[in-house]
């Protein structure tokens, strides 16, 4: 049975190694530095992955995979990671009446350092194993530091193994007072990073660690609560060269940036760096950056000759062929006449001088299918008669620089929902295929790419393929792989807590209202591949400000950060395209063109279960009720 | 396994002439009031209702003709059971209508510090479950993952993980309970079989079918009776033997006296993390009454 290379697309599910699967989306990357990092991104966006393979531990395998030796290693600038995945559901337990709010915030303080002084245990350990450090010099430090604080007698005997057995026991200590078995009393209460900094601040002082920038990366940062971020804030504040806190983060998921002391806030460029996968990478780099990401994972995979061509993505997705689609949709005979009886109608209905009508009936529906749509959407249009149409034809026609003709323009930017409209008009099914479409299907977020070529492999597997004679997936293969991952994506978002349904409906609406716009038989084509709207700040109220933020959190949709961000082309709105990865459950063409408007009544009407099928929407987008039925529904 | 469980029919003369105090949760539906009813003729029997305020994510706590408001559930519970002289007393635990998270965390009460002279429990299950044209929607609307009160326990962050889900009827509630773990765990899943109608393992497992597959994680499945919760701890038990060294959660998603068997086996095994979803239940959300079961606890737990 042949192994899907994809199986595993979340870094805990990577249990070996991350390390091995880990790409830098730029070799010259130096997102952790002297200033403390931001990663915010949506679920796959590869900040856990990033986080982890930052720690000390990925940190000294690589070296060793390189032989490099921990003198060597040491010997020049190095970032030591300390990682800490947020325990939520044991964090949320940390409230209630019988402390005030200060002390269990200083309880988590406490936690906090203990939980964190337990890895750097580890890591010198490790360190004094491998004979890099002088055991007797590091249970020193650890005497000075911590003795007092975890209860280490002068006569009690000094190892690492103590040391760590006392922080357990701390931490033991805070598990049996929120569970209500221990009082408070038995437990000293820390300040933040109290521990941290001093024992991080002593190893500084060890020549082995001069040229060492010690980083505590925090990961799962938005299931904190307000204060606890605060702490963590106040954290991130007063990072120095030295020491670093940095976090990873859902996106909207950072609530607040104030800090402990009154007034103080942290604030981008100042206090850190602030990094968005979906904004900050390179689109032109993004498609090499997933080349590299599969490579790693077929290496495993692929022996013998041709390494580089069967390790390379593009052999097996190849590229989407929009001359291939117009062709199949071509040879539908039938359908192409009825197509060309219509426009032959509308031409007679349109044009008023008579003489010449043969001849433009003829040149306007003897061509190319892809012309002859778009003359009957072009016919459509108020001002603009047969005759001008048919002059601007025969101009490209005989144009030896086509794309400075107005037919190009017409024709260029429609040709996606051309198709969209021939496959619905024609009954025939829209495909989603190629490295170049599965590129963009994903935007910037990693696991979906995978996902797309998990399903893919998995639907070619069970066809018979294997790696032992590798071969291209058939365009119909990937096909139904981008339509199931877009539909388990989009099933998955009813589970999110407290607004999955109506964000479930929302997403479905809309997605049907775009595809309704994009596939009306009534369509100008001057209006492109709607799909994303824009609303009006001024307009937005609580419940949608609430509904908006959790589609963006879950990525259901993704917000037009020229527009969130930059306001200065359009300060008074804010633009939202649906995920591409949604595209081929709705059968709808991807790209951003063109944007509708929703008030924010509207937006509520879609989140509820009637939504689109309500008449208003119908007359104010001009639908009719056949295509919404033609849609995909619930 | 030792499983002293009996048909209500069966033991409802003992039950009457010994049960000193009714927990129950609220008593909305017939179904709800079945075991109520049954033994309402003992006179020296004390009612305690634990139910959730009107409009309000608060408990409150009814006995003895006085109303008690819960604000925090880990230190409010243990004092006013506290004056009850529940040690004293023979206890029948009705979980039909009992919020989840608080006879969870009764039962650590019950076990660890204020022990009940007996210790009963008891549940009423439906004929079916009100269904919204395909789906079940049992529930207005989920919480944030989080642990029971009384079981906040650590992740070893290092060590590998299992989980056991004990499913339910309703979709959508896996997939944040397992990406919350980390690294990600091997999973078994516990289903209610004989449930409440043959036809039960199958609709489970169609609701929870596109989870399933989408984790791409392989799991292994049990089956527990529905009308006790000894299979649960036993099944509990053999996952936790045969792994000894990774660390279990158990997710209760499934009907209570499951549950119950999850809670039973947190409480004598410490190092257990169960996690929940804190779901805010309908009040109409079943049809009829299938059947009733009273399961003996101290029994079972002076032996386990």
């Amino acid at each position: 049975m042949t192994v899907n290379p994809f199986k595993a697309f979340r870094t805990e599910q990577l249990n070996i190694n991350p390390w091995d699967y880990f790409i830098r989306y730029d070799k010259d990357d130096s997102l952790l530095g002297d200033r403390p990092l931001v990663y915010e991104g949506g679920r796959g966006s590869g900040k856990t992955m990033y986080f982890y393979c930052n720690s000390w531990l990925p940190t000294l395998k690589v070296a060793e995979n390189n032989n490099e030796s921990l003198n060597d290693l040491f010997s020049k600038r190095v970032n030591v990671g300390f990682y800490h995945k947020v325990n939520d559901t044991f964090l949320k337990s940390f409230k209630g009446d019988r402390l005030d709010e200060n002390k269990w915030l200083s309880l988590f303080d406490t936690y906090f350092n203990y939980i964190i002084i337990k890895d750097i245990i580890c890591f010198l350990e490790t360190l004094t194993e491998k004979n890099y450090l002088e055991k007797r010099k590091v249970l020193e430090i650890f005497d000075k530091i911590l003795s007092e604080k975890i209860g280490i007698e002068k006569d009690e005997e000094h190892t690492f193994h103590i040391f760590r057995n006392k922080v357990d026991a701390k931490l033991d200590f805070i598990q049996s007072f929120i569970n209500n078995d221990l009082d408070i009393n038995r437990i000293i209460l820390l300040t933040p990073s109290q521990l941290i900094d001093s024992l991080l601040a002593e190893l500084h002082g060890l020549s082995e660690f001069q040229y060492t920038q010690f980083h505590i990366l925090i990961d799962q940062f938005e299931t904190l609560s307000t204060e606890q971020q605060v702490r963590i804030n106040t954290l991130i504040k007063k990072s120095d060269s030295k020491i670093v806190y940095n976090i990873a983060v859902k996106t909207l998921g950072h609530k607040t940036y104030d800090t402990l002391v009154d007034g103080e806030v942290i604030q981008r460029k100042h206090d850190y760096r602030h990094f968005r996968i979906e904004q900050d990478i390179d689109e032109e780099k993004y498609p090499d950056f997933l080349k590299s990401i599969i490579k790693k994972r077929l290496e495993a995979f692929i022996a013998g000759d041709n390494v580089e061509e069967f390790t390379d993505i593009n052999y097996y997705l190849g590229q989407y062929d929009f001359d291939d689609e117009l062709n199949e949709l071509s040879k539908k005979g039938d359908r192409v006449n009825t197509l060309r009886n219509e426009v032959a109608d509308l031409i007679r209905k349109n044009q008023k001088e008579k003489e010449a009508i043969e001849d433009i009936i003829d040149s306007l529906t003897k061509c190319d299918l892809l012309n002859l749509r778009l003359h009957k959407a072009l016919l459509l249009r108020k001002g603009l008669t047969p005759e001008i149409i048919y002059k601007n034809f025969l101009e490209y026609n005989s144009a030896s620089n086509k794309t400075t003709t107005a037919y190009h323009n017409w024709l260029n930017p429609a040709k996606p929902n051309i198709i969209v409209l021939l496959c619905r008009e024609f009954r025939h099914p829209k495909k989603y295929y190629g490295f170049n479409t599965f590129t963009y299907l994903s935007k910037g977020v990693i696991r979906n790419f995978l996902e797309l070529c998990e399903n893919a492999f998995d639907i070619a597997i069970a066809n018979g393929f294997s790696f032992n004679e590798p071969r291209q997936l058939t365009k119909e293969e990937q096909n139904r792989a981008a339509i199931e991952t877009s539909k388990s994506n989009l099933m998955e978002l009813k589970q999110f807590r407290g607004y999955g349904r109506p964000l479930f409906n929302f997403i479905i609406n809309l997605g049907n209202l775009f595809y309704a716009i994009q596939c009306n038989p009534k369509h100008t084509l001057s209006q492109l591949n709607v799909n994303h709207f824009s609303i009006k700040i001024i307009e937005k109220d609580e419940k949608v400000e609430t509904l908006l933020r959790m589609a963006e959190k879950h990525n259901a949709l993704l917000v037009d950060l020229a527009t969130k961000v930059d306001k200065t082309n359009s300060p008074d709105i804010e633009n939202y395209f649906l995920n591409y990865l949604f595209c081929p459950y709705f059968k709808i063409a991807y790209g951003k063109k063109y944007s509708i408007s929703l008030s924010a009544n509207e937006i509520m009407q879609l989140s509820e279960m009637e939504g689109i099928n309500n008449r208003k929407f119908l007359n104010r987008f001009n639908l009719e009720e056949e295509i919404i039925d033609q849609g995909t529904l619930f | 396994m030792f499983k002293p469980f009996y048909r209500l029919e069966n033991i409802v003369e003992y039950l009457k002439n010994n049960v000193n105090i009714l927990v129950h949760g609220p008593l909305s539906t017939e179904r709800n009031l079945y075991i109520k009813n049954h033994i309402v003729e003992s006179e020296t029997c004390l009612h305690i209702c634990i139910e959730r305020e009107q409009n309000n994510s608060n408990f409150v706590l009814k006995g003895n003709g006085k109303t008690y408001i819960i604000q925090d559930k880990i230190s409010d519970l243990p004092k006013l059971l506290n004056s009850y002289n529940i040690n004293k007393s023979t206890v029948l635990l009705d979980i039909t209508s009992l919020d989840q998270s608080i006879f969870f965390y009764l039962i650590k009460l019950f076990i660890t510090s204020i022990k009940p002279k007996f210790l009963f429990s008891g549940y009423t299950s439906p004929i079916n479950y009100i269904k919204n044209i395909d789906n079940f929607e049992l529930s207005e609307s989920l919480q944030e993952n989080g642990s029971f009160p009384g079981f906040a326990r650590r992740e070893n962050p290092g060590q590998e993980k299992i989980i056991v889900i004990i499913l339910g009827y309703e979709s959508g509630r896996i997939t944040q309970l397992i990406e919350s773990i980390s690294p990600d765990p091997e999973v078994y899943i516990i289903i209610s079989y004989p449930g409440i109608s043959p036809e039960t393992k199958q609709t489970i497992f169609e609701k929870n079918y596109i989870e399933l597959n989408k984790l791409q994680l392989e799991s292994t499945t049990y089956y527990a009776s529905l009308n006790h919760p000894f299979d649960v701890i036993n099944i509990l038990k053999r996952i936790e033997t045969a792994n000894p060294k990774k660390q279990l959660f158990v997710a209760p998603l499934g009907p209570r006296p499951l549950t119950l068997g999850a809670a039973i086996f947190s409480v004598l095994n410490n190092k257990v993390i169960p996690v929940y979803d804190f779901p805010l239940e309908k009040t109409l959300r079943s049809n009829g009454i299938k059947d009733c079961f009273v399961s003996d606890l101290s029994s079972l737990i002076k032996i386990l």
